[in-house]
This record gives C-alpha cells, structure tokens and sequence, in this order.
C-alpha cells in the first residue's frame, strides 16, 4: 500500500524529479566510465611497462578524484532532496492528519528514494557502459596505438564502486529525510505552505559598498595571481585564492542590491513592462541563495580551467616526445649525488670507481658486459661540469647581461650555481648520433646550448658576441653561436644555458680535479627499440646486479651515482607521454564535467522550485491582465540571469587564472591554448546551455499549467 | 414586508436614463459537474451597472456571488448567457484578447489583497501601467497622485510584508484604479481586516466611487461592508434574489434595511432546510 503511494507520488512529481534524475544519470555514467578505465588495458597491446603503469597511475588518480566527485554528487543529491522534501511538507502533513505514523511517512519517502535511486543508478550505469566504450576509443588515439581487436568490456570493480558509492549517498539521502520527517510536528508541516516573506532587503548603500568591495577584492586577486604567476604554490597563490573566493562571496552577496538600486535610477528600463517584478524576482532569490551562487561560480571557474588548460597540457606532453626521444636510450650518472652529499667516503668511492674507468661509462659496460657491442651500435657521452672555483654563476650573468629567467623560482634556484659547461667533442659526438652536423669553436670561444624554453632569454644574451664569461678560471669569449640541442633521451629536455667549450678547457677543468656533476651516456641500437630495451635491461641487471633486493620490481640493477642513477628508452617516453595525455585528458574530462553538470543542476532545482514558489504572484500577474507572452520572456530573463551571472564571473577568473598558467607555463613549453578555450567553451556552452534551456522550459510549463489558458491568454 | 423586499428591476435604469451602462450582465449560467451529478453555480442572472454606480453583491457562501464576480472578471466562463462591458460582450473573447481586457478595462480588489510580496508599494502600483505599456516617464507621477489620493503615500517605499493589512489593501486599491479602469471589482476587500482597518477600505471605495467617480461592483457577505453601497443585489442559489437601492438613505438606515434582508434570507433557508 506505502509502495503504491510512493511509485505514484514519484510518477506525480516527474517534472520535479527529472532535472535530479538526469544529472543523477549522467553523474553515475561518468562516475562507472572513468572508474573503468583501468579495465580498458584488456584491450590494448600495452609494449612496455610504462603503458601498464600509466594506466595504473591515471586509474589510480581517477580513483582518487573519484572521492571528491562522489562528495560533490553527495552534495547534489542531499540538497535537491531536502528541496523536494521541503517543497512538500504540506501533504506529508496530510499523511499524519489522515493518521498514518510518522514510521510510514519516512517509509515512503524512503521508497520514493529509492526508487529514484534505483532508477537513476541503472540507467546511469547503462549509459556508463556505453561510454566507457567510448572512452576506449578515445584511449587509443591518445596514446597512438591501435586497438587490437574491439570487444565490449564490463568493469566489475568499477561496478562495485559506483554501486558502493551511490548506495551510501542515498542511505545518507534517506537518513537525512527521515530525521528531518521525525523532528517535524505538524504545526510546522502546515506552517511550512505559508510563503516566507522575510526574503532579507539589504540597503542600497550596503549593496553599492558591498560591491565595490568586492570588485576592489577581485582586482587585487587578479593582480595579486598575475604578478605572482602560477609556476609556484606559495603564499601569494593562496593569497590570490582567498580574495578571489571571498571577492566572489562578497560580490553575490551585494550584486542584487547594487543591480536594483541602479535599475531603479533608470526609469525607461525600469519602468518598462514586468522590469520592476523580474528585477526583484532575482534580486530576491540571489539575495537568499547569494552563498549557493558563490560555490556555483567557483566550480564553474574549477571546471572551465580544468577544461581549458588540460588540454594545454596534454599538448605539451605531445610535443616534447620528439626533441625528447632523439636517442634509442640515456644512461644517466647523477654523479652530483655522491659529491654534494656532504659524505666524503661516497664522494671517495665514486672517484675512485669512475676513475678506474676514466669516467667512460661505455668502457664499464664493454668490459662487463659480454654482448654490449652485439646490441649497442653506438654510443656517445656527454660530462657535464660545473666547475665550482673560478667560474661565473648564473645569478652573476643574470645581472651582468640584464637577462631573467621565466619565473621567480626558476631564478633563485638557478642563481647560485655555477655555469654548466660541456666539452666540444662530447658535444659533436652526441649531435652525430642525433644525425646533426657538427659545430666549430676557435680556441678560447665558447657556443651556447639551450633547448629549453624557460632559459631562452638568458641563453641567447650569454651567446651574443662580445660577451665573456669565467670558466675553471679562464676567460672565454663567445663566438656567437647558440644550439638547441638536447644531450639525452627523456620525457622533458633540462638542458639549458650551457656552455659548450674547446676540449682543452675540460681537460683544464679534469686535471684541477673537477668532476663531472652529471654524465649521459645516449646509445642507439642495433636491434629494434623493443628488443634493445630488453637487451639493456638484462645487461644492466649482470654488470650492476640489485643485492638483496631481488624481490623489488624496479629497478632491477643496482642505481648509483656512477655508472647509472637512471634510464630512459625513447619507447619508455613515448609510452609515458602518452600515460600523461590520457591521465590528463581523463581527470580534465571528468572533473570538468561532472561540476558543470552538478552546478547547472543546483540553478536548474533553485530556479525550478522559485518558479513553483512564485505560481501564486504569476496568478496575480495574469488576473491584473498581464500578457502571456510578458510573463514568459520574465521567466527567460530571470532563468537566463541566474544562470549566467555566476558563469560570466566564472569566466573572468578563469580568463585571470588560464592567461597567467598560459603566460607562466605552456607559452614557455610553446604551446597556445586558445584552441582549447574555445573547444571548452562550446563545450561549456552545450551542456550549461542545455540545462538552461531546459529549466525555462520547465518553468514555463509549470506556470501554463497552474494557469491554465483562460488566464494566461 | 412585500414593499420592502420588492425587486425594482428598473430602478437602475431610472437613475441614469439615457446613459448606456458599462456593465450588462444577461441570462448568465454556469453549470459545474458531469453528466452524472450537475451543480447549478448560477442561474438566470441578469442586471445592469451604470456608471459611477457602487453596487454590492451578498449572499451567502456557495450563492454563487464569487462564480459571478469571476465570470465578470473573465477568470471564469459562462455556460450561456452573455456578459456586455461597456457594449462589448466578454464571453465571446478568445483567450488572448481576455488578458488585454482585464489589463485595460478592470481593476481588481482581492480579499487578500494579492500585492506582490518582492515589490515595494510603489511598484505595485505602477505595475499596472508598465503592463500596459504606458510611458515610463509619467509612471512616476500617476502612482503618486493616485496613492495620495488613496493616502498610502507615506507606505510607497515599503514591502507589503511591512505595512498593515489596511494599508495593503489600499495600495491593492490603488492599483486598481491607477490605470482608470471602467470597473473595479472587489472580492471580499474587507474579509481579511479588523474592523477599524476595515472602516478605513471601505472608506477609501466610498471617496473611490465618490470623488474620483470609479464604477464599483463589490462582492460581500458583510452587511456593514454592503452599507458603503449605493445598490445591493441578493444572490441566492445562483440566482438574484433582491435588489435594494440607498437612495437617500444614510449608511446607518441603509444598514438596518440591509440587515433585514439578511435576516429574511437567514430565515428563509433555514425554512427551506
């Protein structure tokens, strides 16, 4: 009997629960597709290790945001749910009039829960599993491999999670409704149809102080994150947050008052058909629901930045794999390790061990490893130095040529060191084994290297001719030349600002006991990228065998500061650039979406339920005669303000944030984001648009309905 | 007794002879209900309203004198008869021509005085001439001259959630008349005011009718509240029933007639019970 109540009311109250159900049904669809991701491997040929541990890693980020995600759907669920609850507190008071027990009020309301719960939560997930298929899709063009035969996969974790998950969102949902049906006493439940006329009016002078604070606090976030840039997190980040969010609480808190006040000074616009009621239509309820609209307008700037910028990234991770994958494979000997740790005996033995082998890597593994030459065809070493008397550092040229580096932090880490120099025939060696020509220095001239984006500036000041820098205590002319010239395979090229000098200066720098700081030994195969991986792999497990710690998945050859701190293959950093995109791409998508969808579905039941709630003065309206068609472009008006204010202040801090991330990060790495914006925009539009469109339709209707057509003509 | 409650049909027409009237209510029925159970709401009513005529319809609840009013004020339809406002009939209306009536032609009282609660009373009242497109700039100064003449100039800065329920209903009864309505019609103005509150509406219709010359027509169930009028007609199921005229009678007078006609009516439907 409570059940057939309840499938009814539900049935009855469609119009009000379709907004909720859809964004429910979208939600949990987003929520079992990307949790499904990691499933997807199934049906790739995943080459190396690097592919399966992207898809971990993006799993496993997914995984987490998933925590957030389901938070926020938490977050929307509870409050359209108290909104219907509240909207219908008269007929629940019907219910205990007529008898029944307030054990069996809760029990339909937790049926009617339920019920839409189930609803949504099989729905969504029929329309995640189509796309999670999709998604696929998408996966493979991101990491560039083909699929190798499409079959449909079901996630079974992904399943359990997304149940697990809305399964205790509606169990709180439930709770929630029935500790609120049980504190209620039935005066209330009748009192609760009395319109509540203490819709707060603030003065106009407040609302006129109140705003211009709030646009002085904006600017000044603006200002703040624009000169403070967002290549670090520290104190001025969180300042310029602060503002920016109490900036955005303050402006939705006297925007209404200041738009009336100077609406009402207009009086051709505001005396003109149904100005004054729409006007105070918004007014009132951005009055009421000022701090809803501020948490709306700051996920939508979350969500239109994640947008905007993700895709940014994910072009920087394209575009670095070539310059960054010139060699088939890089050792790298982080010999700085040992030397600047401040243990002497390590720096000791590292001299020594090196030292044997007259710090050539390649002779180490020659003689270690039975078949090198079988499967390395050739082999060229860069030692990089930077030697510690006698030389310029990079905060003394900084001053000295008027040049900066790109960003506070990268200056003051950079300043104190010394500079990087290279000597000319490791140089040319690694330039042949790239397939470049050579380059030529007279004695006692020095050519510029730099293929970073961040040191351009300062590395094309220090090659410009007349300038002279002090290396090891000689004095080096610049011959004019600058190259751009990464030295090892990986996934972002760090080679910036160095020097390349004449091999006497190196031999100069050896013989005063200098050592190199950090060496790569770049190697191309003879065999195929895959096969000479493997060949690597097992080469540097025999000459640097991993004691004791064989159980360890990786590495499985022992790391040190000399011969081998690291490895990159270029295969590894195609594989990983690609696990970047995906993850990138992935969290952008469903961070982004999943807010836009909950903010537009928060002003979708706000506005809706102001619409039901102002039935009455619409009633009035059509009895004084007011045409159908006046009321019907109010309700546009007023649906499409609501919506709109808060995505238009949305999209000012996201033009602040985007051009200063723009400026700070992705112009460094020579990539334009204006493509993506707009792609974020249309995007944006879509959905956002949609549920406006929506909601104006739906308000429309209520009102036709309530009406009828003999009053609304 | 048969003096006293004699229908004088034509007295209207005597009292302003010559001049066409502005309301004409003729042979109207309304019929609620199915096949199976129907409810004569109205039946048979006919009379006319001159102008500048302040006419009060009573009876007692479920008389069908609110099914009236609405079907005046085009909220509700006829089942057959006709409704003339100033020559033109209304319930032949098609529905979007409804709305432009009441904008241009009616003023409305209600008993609750349905202001809306987000505007202040200046707004109200103006929104009756902004719906009607009037001229932004001269909205200002008919709203001000009409609430001082209603005196609720000193509540026009106020919400209604801020005024009393007399003063509400005063602004409700200058929005009603500062578009210059041919009719203004009022439904219970008075239900939902204490006495003194209520003396003071009824105060302000009078010197409405009086002074600014506005064609009333009031529907009550308060014989005190009937007294302001210069006409009564009694509306008993569904049909009218008496009709008295003021005449030069003094409000107290008319009252006490009044009165006995609510005493007769009282009786004669217990009698019928």
């Amino acid at each position: 009997m409570l059940a057939r109540l309840a499938v009814r009311n539900v049935r009855r109250s469609m119009r009000d629960y379709a907004v909720y159900f859809v964004t429910l049904v979208f939600g949990v669809a987003a929520f079992y597709a990307f949790n499904s991701v990691q499933s997807q491997s199934v049906l790739f040929d995943l080459r190396g290790v690097a592919s399966a541990d992207a898809f971990d890693l993006t799993a496993r980020f997914l995984g987490m945001f998933s925590v957030l995600i389901a938070c926020v759907l938490g977050f929307l669920v509870i409050y359209a749910n108290r909104f219907l609850i509240r909207r219908r507190k008269r007929e629940f008071g019907v219910y205990l009039l007529l008898g029944m027990r307030p054990a069996q009020v809760s029990a339909i309301v937790l049926m009617e829960t339920a019920c839409v719960g189930a609803a949504s939560l099989a729905a969504g997930l029929v329309l995640g599993l189509a796309l999670s298929q999709g998604l696929s899709f998408l996966t493979a063009g991101l990491f560039s491999i083909p699929m190798q035969q499409y079959r449909f996969v079901l996630s079974a974790e992904a399943l359990r999670q997304t149940l697990l998950c809305f399964a205790i969102i509606f169990a709180v949902v439930a709770l929630f409704n029935t500790l609120s049906l049980r504190r209620c006493r039935l005066v209330d439940l009748f009192g609760a149809a009395v319109r509540s006329e203490r819709s707060r009016i603030r003065s106009p002078w407040v609302g006129l102080a109140g705003f211009a604070v709030a646009v002085g606090l904006l600017a000044w976030a603006y200002g703040t994150l624009l000169e403070s840039g967002l290549t670090e997190f520290g104190a001025e980040f969180w300042k310029a947050t602060a503002l920016m969010v109490a900036g955005t609480f303050l402006f939705f808190w006297s925007a209404a008052g200041f738009a009336v006040a100077a609406l009402e000074r207009v009086p051709g616009v505001y005396f003109r058909g149904l100005a004054m009621f729409t006007t105070r239509q918004v007014a009132s309820k951005v009055n009421t629901a000022f701090l809803s609209l501020s948490t709306v307008c700051v996920m939508l700037f979350f969500s239109l930045a994640v947008f905007s910028t993700g895709s940014g990234f994910v072009q920087v991770f394209s575009d670095g794999v070539e310059e960054g994958t010139l060699f088939d494979a890089s050792l790298t000997a982080d010999v700085y390790l040992a030397l600047d740790g401040g243990d002497d005996e390590a720096a000791q033995a590292v001299r020594e061990k090196a030292g044997a082998y007259g710090w050539d890597i390649a002779r180490f593994f020659d003689e270690s490893v039975p078949n090198w030459d079988e499967f390395v065809e050739k082999a060229a070493q860069a030692d990089l130095y930077q030697p510690r008397e006698g030389t310029d550092t990079y905060g003394a040229l900084m001053e000295r040529l008027g040049a900066g580096v790109d960003g506070g932090l990268q200056e003051e880490a950079l300043a104190p060191q010394t500079v990087g120099v290279v000597g000319l025939s490791q140089f040319n060696a690694v330039r042949a084994l790239a397939g470049r020509g050579p380059i030529e220095l007279s004695a006692g001239t020095y050519a510029v290297n730099n293929a970073v984006a961040l040191s351009e500036e300062l590395s094309r000041a220090m090659a410009e001719e007349g300038v002279e820098i002090e290396v090891g205590g000689r004095v080096l002319s610049a011959s004019g030349l600058y190259v751009e010239q990464p030295l090892s395979t990986s996934a972002f090229v760090t080679d910036g600002a160095m020097l390349v000098v004449p091999d006497e200066t190196v031999e100069a720098l050896r013989a005063a006991g200098e050592a190199p700081y950090a060496s790569y030994l770049d190697l191309s195969y003879r065999t195929d990228r895959a096969e000479g991986d493997r060949l690597l792999e097992e080469a540097l497990a025999l000459a640097l065998p991993a004691e004791g710690r064989e159980g360890a998945q990786e590495p499985s050859y022992d790391r040190s500061p000399w011969p081998v701190t690291a490895t990159y293959t270029a295969d590894e950093v195609v594989e990983q650039s690609g696990g970047m995109r995906m993850m990138i791409t992935y969290l952008a998508l469903y961070i982004g979406f999943v807010f836009l969808i909950t903010t537009a579905a928060l002003l979708a039941i706000q506005q809706l339920s102001e619409a039901s709630d102002s039935l009455a003065r619409y009633r009035m309206l059509a009895e004084i005669g007011c045409e159908r068609r006046m009321m019907f472009r109010s309700i546009l008006v007023q649906v499409a303000v609501y919506f709109l204010a808060p995505l238009a202040l949305a999209a000012c801090h996201t033009a602040c944030a985007v051009s200063v991330i723009a400026r700070d990060v992705l112009d460094q790495l020579g990539v334009s984001v204006s493509d993506a914006v707009a792609a974020a925009a249309a995007f944006t539009a879509l959905v956002y648009g949609g549920y406006l469109l929506v909601t104006y339709l739906a308000s429309r209707g209520l009102v036709r309905a309530s009406l009828g057509r003999r009053l609304l003509g | 007794m048969a003096e006293t409650f004699a229908t004088p049909r034509s007295a209207a027409a005597q009292g302003a002879a010559g001049t066409r009237p502005i309301l004409s209510v003729r042979q109207i029925e309304k019929v609620y209900g199915n096949r199976d159970s129907i409810t004569h709401a109205i039946n048979d009513i006919s009379f006319d309203v001159m102008p500048g005529e302040f006419v009060g319809i009573m009876g007692p609840s479920g008389s069908g004198k609110t099914t009236l009013l609405n079907c005046v004020a085009t909220i509700d339809t006829v089942t057959s008869g006709h409704i003339l406002v100033d020559g033109r009939d209304i319930t032949s209306l098609r529905a979007r021509a409804l709305s432009r009536f009441r904008r241009d032609d009616l003023g409305f009282i209600f008993q609750d005085s349905n202001l809306l609660d987000t505007l202040t009373g200046f707004e109200n009242i103006a929104l009756a001439l902004t719906i009607k497109g009037e001229r932004p700039a001269s909205v200002r100064a008919r709203v001000e001259q009409t609430a001082a003449a209603l005196g609720v100039s000193e509540v026009l800065g106020k919400r209604p959630c801020q005024m009393s329920g007399g003063q509400r209903q005063r602004v409700a009864a200058a929005r009603a008349m500062v578009a210059d309505p041919k009719l203004v019609l009022a439904d219970e103005p008075t239900g939902a005011l204490d006495s003194r509150s209520a003396s003071v509406i009824l105060d302000t219709l009078s010197m409405m009718n009086g002074r600014l010359g506005a064609t009333i027509m009031m529907v009550t169930h308060d014989s005190f509240a009937a007294s302001f009028a210069s006409r009564i007609l009694f509306i008993k199921d569904g049909a009218v029933f008496n009709e008295i005229l003021r005449g030069g009678l003094s409000r107290a007078e008319f009252f006490g007639r009044i009165m006995e006609v609510v005493t007769f009516l009282g009786g004669d439907v217990r009698d019928a019970g």
